[in-house]
């Protein structure tokens, strides 16, 4: 996608914001007792977020910006499939995997040797397969060291 | 604060950091800090993120030195992968990157590193003496400050570090405006009321900082990948510490300068050491007897560089310990630190704990001979130890500490999710051009600092605006702020007016 057609869907996602932030805001706001309401500086704050987008929008449309939804699918599929790109994919899926299936699940430290040991093995060519998840459970034990017993950091 | 008080509560934070325990916490906190610094795509920030977690339990001010120890350590500790890798460990070793890998290609890696840790120590300690010098002037400026004054240094503040941060100055400013926006979430200070929490009972307290800035520097990191590090071979020879000291002593003017530099862009919020060190580069640059030199490793260029941010760090902690106002981003987690603890740094603090000063002093003078011991004999082997750590498996480590982080700070696994999805929005943002540092500033001062500093003023003018703009030190504000709008955007112009009419004179 090129800048200006994303700072254009950017500038109108801060726009939305904005609006919606001053809106909640606002219902927060007593004429009466300006200066004591919780919805003077957010909604000040939401003004200036609304003229900032706004300034966004106008230089990306200057530049040339729109909404083109074919080139947008086009560049999100080259995204995807480009060489430097491919390696974000597994970066977030596998911590996402990692941070909302797993730690909850097994708790912090078997899903940590879990995961560094997953990660290792699909990712580290380097280094002897046999060695991957000694190291992650050593790595593991270590933590487990630094943090509960020494640092008394109550993790579960 | 006269000097003798000066001199007594120095001597007495002295001896109160020389115990086994002080001596151990200083170290761990250097130790631990060069180790971050050194690690490309681990910044100091993020590094004093990650330590704050196991700080909950401390004493408050063990706690502070702990971390300040941290972020000096850090700071030196971006030098060494940006002279002997050409990766900059740190953003403020950039510079240092540019010149001292010329002189690890040249063969000459000992002299770069040599000289890169005596200017830091020489930064450092330019630094602290100028803390104690003005601190004295910092406390009387603190008890002028009205809730005007603190409300425009905060914003100073947000503004400097959305114009002068990486990127669009606009896209920096929408970044600074959201962070504020972000801090308000929560129970109101001033009447209690929820604002922006919808209903969720975890988005009651606001949104936690310590997982917050694990998010936005930590995990973004992890997400967009840490830099991969490829070197074949790294240089062995012994650096020495006097033939650096001699080497120093070449360009001993241009370091205090630079020191004197960075001192007050640590103290100006929102900068940091990110942009003194190129303050100091640049400085070098123009003043400098070998000016030809730089680019192709220009020792002035280190040494302009690795002074001006070392001196930056104790800049950092005048604002913190004398008005409550960050630095820069890592003194902005001592300070959420200091919150978690009770502690409220501001105006009338260090006349009843005036031994934090003298303590945090001597912490950052001992920090800085450590981190020379520690860098001299132990940086080079740590360069081999990221060298031969794939970035898949260094990637994986760092998540897996992130999580640790953001769990510890509060035992709650919402903060892990909460900083999972904030990482993923540091990476949105930074596709889109948007700068980080800027929401995150705008995060830590909006709720606790600029909205109530703001209706408190609103409730003493009696709901009017007027002595935001009449009062002698917010007028002083306001003129800072244009003048920063002035030289970014008007100056540039001006500049290449005047040159153009030089030349057709000419």
């Amino acid at each position: 996608m090129a800048k200006a057609d994303s700072d254009f869907v950017a500038a109108c996602f801060i726009l939305a914001l904005g609006a919606f932030s001053f809106r909640v805001a606002a219902l927060m706001i007593s004429p009466s007792e300006l200066a004591e309401s919780p919805g003077v500086f957010p909604g000040l704050m939401s003004i200036i977020l609304v003229i900032l987008g706004a300034v966004l929008l106008a230089r990306s449309i200057r530049r040339g910006g729109g909404i083109r939804l074919a080139q947008a699918a086009k560049s999100t599929t080259t995204f995807f499939s480009s060489e430097d790109n491919r390696s974000l994919i597994p970066g977030i899926v596998f911590p996402a995997i990692y941070v909302f299936l797993a730690i909850p699940s097994l708790g912090f430290y078997i899903s940590s040797a879990l995961f560094m040991g997953v990660m290792f093995y699909l990712y580290v060519q380097r280094w002897r397969r046999w060695v991957l998840f000694p190291v992650s459970i050593g790595i593991t034990v270590m933590l487990y060291l630094v943090f509960t017993i020494f640092f008394q950091v109550q993790i579960w | 604060m006269d000097l003798t008080q000066m001199f007594l509560g120095l001597s007495k934070a002295f001896f109160d950091l020389s115990t086994p325990y002080g001596i151990y916490l200083i170290s761990v906190g250097v130790a631990i800090g060069i180790v971050g610094g050194a690690l490309p795509g681990v910044s100091t920030t993020m590094t004093v993120a990650l330590l704050a977690v196991v700080t909950f339990k401390m004493d408050p001010l063990w706690a502070i030195i702990l971390l300040s120890s941290a972020q000096v350590g850090s700071t030196y500790g971006g030098s060494i992968s940006a002279t002997v890798l050409n990766i900059p460990g740190t953003p403020a070793s950039a510079p240092t990157a540019i010149e001292g890998y010329q002189l690890t290609k040249r063969g000459e890696a000992e002299v770069a590193l040599g000289i890169n840790v005596f200017s830091s120590f020489i930064g450092n300690n330019v630094g602290i003496f100028l803390l104690l010098a003005t601190m004295p002037f910092f406390v009387k400026l603190a008890m002028m400050f009205g809730p005007w004054e603190m409300f425009w240094f905060g914003t100073f503040g947000v503004f400097i570090a959305a114009n002068l941060g990486e990127g669009d100055t606009l896209k920096g400013l929408i970044a600074a405006t959201v962070g504020l926006i972000m801090g308000c979430v929560g129970i109101d200070p001033v009447d209690g009321s929820q604002r922006y929490s919808f209903g969720y009972t975890y988005m009651m307290a606001g949104i936690p900082l310590i997982p917050a800035m694990i998010g936005f520097f930590g995990f973004t990191e992890v997400f967009s990948g840490l830099v991969d590090i490829s070197v074949k071979s790294v240089p062995v020879k012994k650096v020495s510490l006097l033939g650096a000291a001699k080497l120093w002593w070449r360009y001993r003017w241009l370091s205090f300068r630079c020191g004197i530099l960075g001192y007050i862009i640590g103290v100006a919020p929102g900068m940091g050491a990110n942009v003194a060190c190129w303050v100091g580069y640049d400085h070098a640059k123009t003043t400098g007897k070998e000016p030809e030199s730089f680019g192709r490793g220009s020792l002035e260029g280190l040494v302009g560089s690795e002074t001006s941010n070392n001196a930056c760090v104790p800049g950092a902690y005048a604002p913190v310990l004398s008005l409550g106002i960050p630095g820069d981003a890592p003194t902005a987690i001592v300070l959420g630190v200091l919150m978690i603890h009770g502690v409220k740094p501001g105006p009338m603090f260090l006349f009843t704990n005036p031994h934090w000063l003298y303590s945090i002093t001597v912490a950052l003078f001992v920090s800085g001979i450590l981190f020379v011991l520690i860098g001299t004999y132990a940086g080079k082997g740590l360069v081999r130890l990221f060298a031969s750590t794939p970035k898949p498996a260094m990637a994986a480590i760092v998540g897996v500490l992130c999580s640790l982080g953001a769990y510890a700070s509060n035992s709650n696994i919402n903060d892990v999710f909460l900083a999972f999805v904030l990482g993923l929005l540091g990476l949105v943002m930074r596709g889109l051009g948007f700068p980080v540092s800027p929401l995150v500033l705008g995060l830590i001062l909006g709720g606790d600092l600029l909205d109530i500093e703001f209706r408190r003023a609103l409730m003493a003018g009696k709901g009017s605006i007027a002595p935001f703009f009449t009062r002698g030190i917010s007028m002083v504000m306001i003129g800072c702020i244009a003048l920063v709008i002035f030289l970014r955007y008007a100056w540039p112009h001006i500049g290449r007016r005047l040159k153009e009419r030089r030349e057709a004179v000419m």
